[in-house]
């Protein structure tokens, strides 16, 4: 800017009743088009959220405490890589996937399978497009979720407490090969 | 308390701003909340309580059977007791302990053993000097292994017939007593007893580091009267 | 209530609510107020991640039931029991078992902290599998909250990884032959196994002392900061996705209804 510039008449009032004007900031439309949107019914969060979320983190407190004075973390020999115990079991929530080794080729159930529900986890709002969120239109997404988290949790069951020695079919009363 | 009107929820909200819920919990009165909050104070100080005393006891160094704590060590006929000029190290009257890093002395007396002092005037200088007496009238005593001039490890040297720190010469008796040297008093020394099984036990966490540089009237033993080479 | 009728404790409290020093730390009054329950959301850093208001229905216990929360609380005792245990282990192949039985009998209360970061590990994968189960149900994944999903995705592989890495640890039978079986898996990666395995085991054959070394930095730093960084940006994107997303709204054939009922036309008629 220049000085010959001529001064905006504004700047002539006493500086008491000047107004000045800012950008702070910039409305889009979308924005100006959701205020526009109902209230909710709406509640503090102090004290309404926070007393609940306080009381879970004390009563998830209790039970852990209680857990761990009742049942002791289990500890087995010290690692003798000369002998394997039979049978070797993964973690539980890998136990899914080692009861599919025993179907499936180890490239398949070990690499492929976990590798592909963990993308399909990851594209699964891109894939399913459709917009409503009622349970009565999600008919088909619900049925394909449901049927893969129960061939999961069968599985995980299964090779939890369904197998023995020799990953070989065994019933829990026969006996319990399982640690957390 | 003062007395209480009840308030319309609509009231409760202008006055509190807390809503439908805390204003019904108003009007119902106050000693079911109390208990509720009672109980739930309990649980926060108890878990809040879980977490201080856990952490702390934790944190804090546990030396049970670590060098800090009370030492077992082996019975009490593996350290033959010998007179004063008769001391050879782990053979007789003195018996290096690594563990407990610590020299066990255990002196018979008579013989070579001379003890300058004699009846209570022996007595008071012992416990000063954290000997222990024998039921069997041998005298015992736990010297920490450090010179307390600047912290070597002072080796026992047969041919000096004492102990001598070659980091700088400090020399000490067979009982720790300061013979010559910089150091600025005598060897430091554990507490030690018998346990019920008759093994020595020397307590590491407790040291006595107040033997001063002994004169004539304080010294317990006879001074080697060896000469003592530098190595 | 007069006000010199107050009692030793009141005045106590009221002289530390009002000295300067209280005042520095807290700006506001006790949160009673609208204002102050406003302040106190926007004021306090911990605080500030939830909004000052929230949708009753989202709010529900019913709906939410508090997994993410209790998922993120989990993680907190599992940083902070877990920095406990560190004080004593060392992940050395012929120390690590001593070091465990050592924390599991010689130290004060070392017994109960080690059973809790394992109880707390097991459970956190409930509440997080729960969670992400919870949130498909609600289709909470849809537009605007897609890309959340795919953090808590991420969230969640983290999550199974350091539960599978604090496994080896104890260099007992249970974890040392879990990832034996386990790192033997990658390894039938197509192309790239034999680089895979390396990778996470750190020696061409079987698991050692190196695969000890790796699973432990993983454990505890490398792979809670990646989760602290993504839980940074998922709790982050739930306020900037408009909030929870409360109960499913209704479906379209009840919407239809209700539209159609406004304008008095019998539903029959629709179809």
């Amino acid at each position: 800017m220049t000085t010959t510039e001529p001064r905006p008449a504004t700047e002539a009032r006493p500086a008491a009743t000047q107004k000045r004007y800012r950008t702070l900031a910039v409305v889009k439309q979308e924005a100006v088009t959701r205020i526009e949107k109902q209230l909710e019914d709406s509640v503090f969060v102090w004290p309404h959220l926070l007393v609940r979320e306080f009381f879970a983190a004390l009563m998830m407190s209790v039970v852990l405490t209680v857990l761990s004075i009742v049942i002791n973390a289990p500890l087995l020999d010290h690692a003798n890589p000369n002998l394997t115990p039979n049978p070797a079991k993964a973690p539980w929530y890998f136990l899914g996937l080692q009861e599919q080794l025993h179907y499936f080729p180890p490239t398949v159930a070990g690499v492929l399978l976990p590798g592909f529900v963990l993308v399909a986890l990851a594209m699964l709002p891109y894939v399913d497009r459709n917009p409503s969120r009622s349970f009565e239109d999600r008919k088909l997404s619900i049925t394909v979720f449901t049927a893969c988290a129960l061939f999961f949790a069968v599985t995980i069951l299964m090779g939890s407490f369904f197998r023995g020695s020799g990953w070989q079919w065994i019933w829990p009363w026969q006996g319990l090969f399982f640690n957390l | 308390m003062s007395i209480q009107t009840p308030r319309t929820p609509q009231e409760y909200e202008v006055l509190s701003g807390g809503g439908a819920e805390n204003a019904q919990l108003s009007r119902k009165g106050l000693s079911r909340r109390q208990v509720l909050r009672r109980a739930v104070g309990i649980t926060v100080g108890l878990v809040a309580l879980e977490g201080v005393v856990e952490g702390l006891a934790m944190l804090y160094p546990n030396l049970a059977g670590q060098f800090g704590s009370v030492i077992v060590l082996k019975a009490k006929s593996t350290y033959v007791a010998a007179e004063q000029k008769a001391f050879a190290i782990d053979q007789a009257g003195m018996f290096y302990e690594a563990a407990a890093k610590s020299y066990i002395m255990h002196l018979k007396p008579g013989g070579s053993t001379t003890l300058l002092m004699s009846g209570t005037q022996l007595d008071d200088a012992m416990s000063a000097e954290s000997w222990t007496k024998d039921s069997d009238g041998t005298y015992w005593a736990a010297l920490y292994q450090v010179c307390v001039h600047l912290g070597c490890k002072v080796p026992f040297r047969n041919d000096c017939n004492s102990f001598k720190c070659p980091c700088h010469g400090s020399h000490y008796n067979i009982d720790g007593e300061y013979l010559d040297g910089p150091a600025p008093r005598s060897l430091d020394r554990f507490s030690m007893s018998f346990d019920s099984n008759g093994n020595v036990a020397v307590d590491t966490g407790k040291l006595n580091q107040r033997v001063e540089r002994p004169d004539v009237g304080t010294r317990i033993l006879q001074v080697p009267g060896v000469q003592c080479s530098a190595q | 209530m007069s006000k010199t009728n107050k009692g030793l404790l009141d005045q106590a409290w009221s002289m530390t609510t009002e000295s300067q020093l209280w005042r520095s730390i807290f700006r506001h009054g006790y949160p009673d107020t609208p204002l102050n329950q406003s302040l106190v959301m926007m004021g306090n850093v911990f605080l500030h991640l939830h909004p000052v208001k929230v949708s009753r229905k989202a709010m529900k216990i019913t709906y939410t039931w508090c997994l993410g929360g209790l998922s993120f609380f989990l993680f907190l005792v599992l940083t902070i029991t877990g920095v406990f245990l560190m004080f004593y282990f060392v992940p050395e192949q012929t120390v690590a078992y001593a070091n465990i039985q050592q924390i599991t009998s010689a130290v004060a209360f070392g017994n109960i902290v080690r059973n809790m970061h394992r109880w707390a590990a097991h459970l956190m994968v409930v509440t997080v599998t729960l969670h992400m189960i919870r949130v498909f149900y609600h289709g909470a994944y849809k537009p605007p909250r897609e890309f959340n999903w795919v953090v808590g995705v991420i969230l969640f592989l983290v999550t199974l990884l350091l539960s599978f890495t604090g496994y080896l640890l104890p260099w007992d039978q249970i974890g040392y032959w879990a990832i034996t079986v386990g790192s033997n898996m990658a390894s039938y990666a197509p192309i790239f196994g034999a680089q895979v395995h390396n990778f996470l085991t750190g020696q061409p054959v079987g698991v050692g002392q190196p695969t000890l070394v790796r699973f432990y930095t993983l454990h505890v730093i490398g792979l809670p900061l990646v989760g602290a960084i993504m839980m940074a940006v998922h709790f982050w994107r739930i306020r900037k996705d408009g909030g929870e997303a409360g109960p499913p709204p209704p479906s379209r054939r009840e919407l239809e209804a209700a539209r159609a009922e406004s304008q008095n036309v019998p539903v029959s008629a629709l179809n």
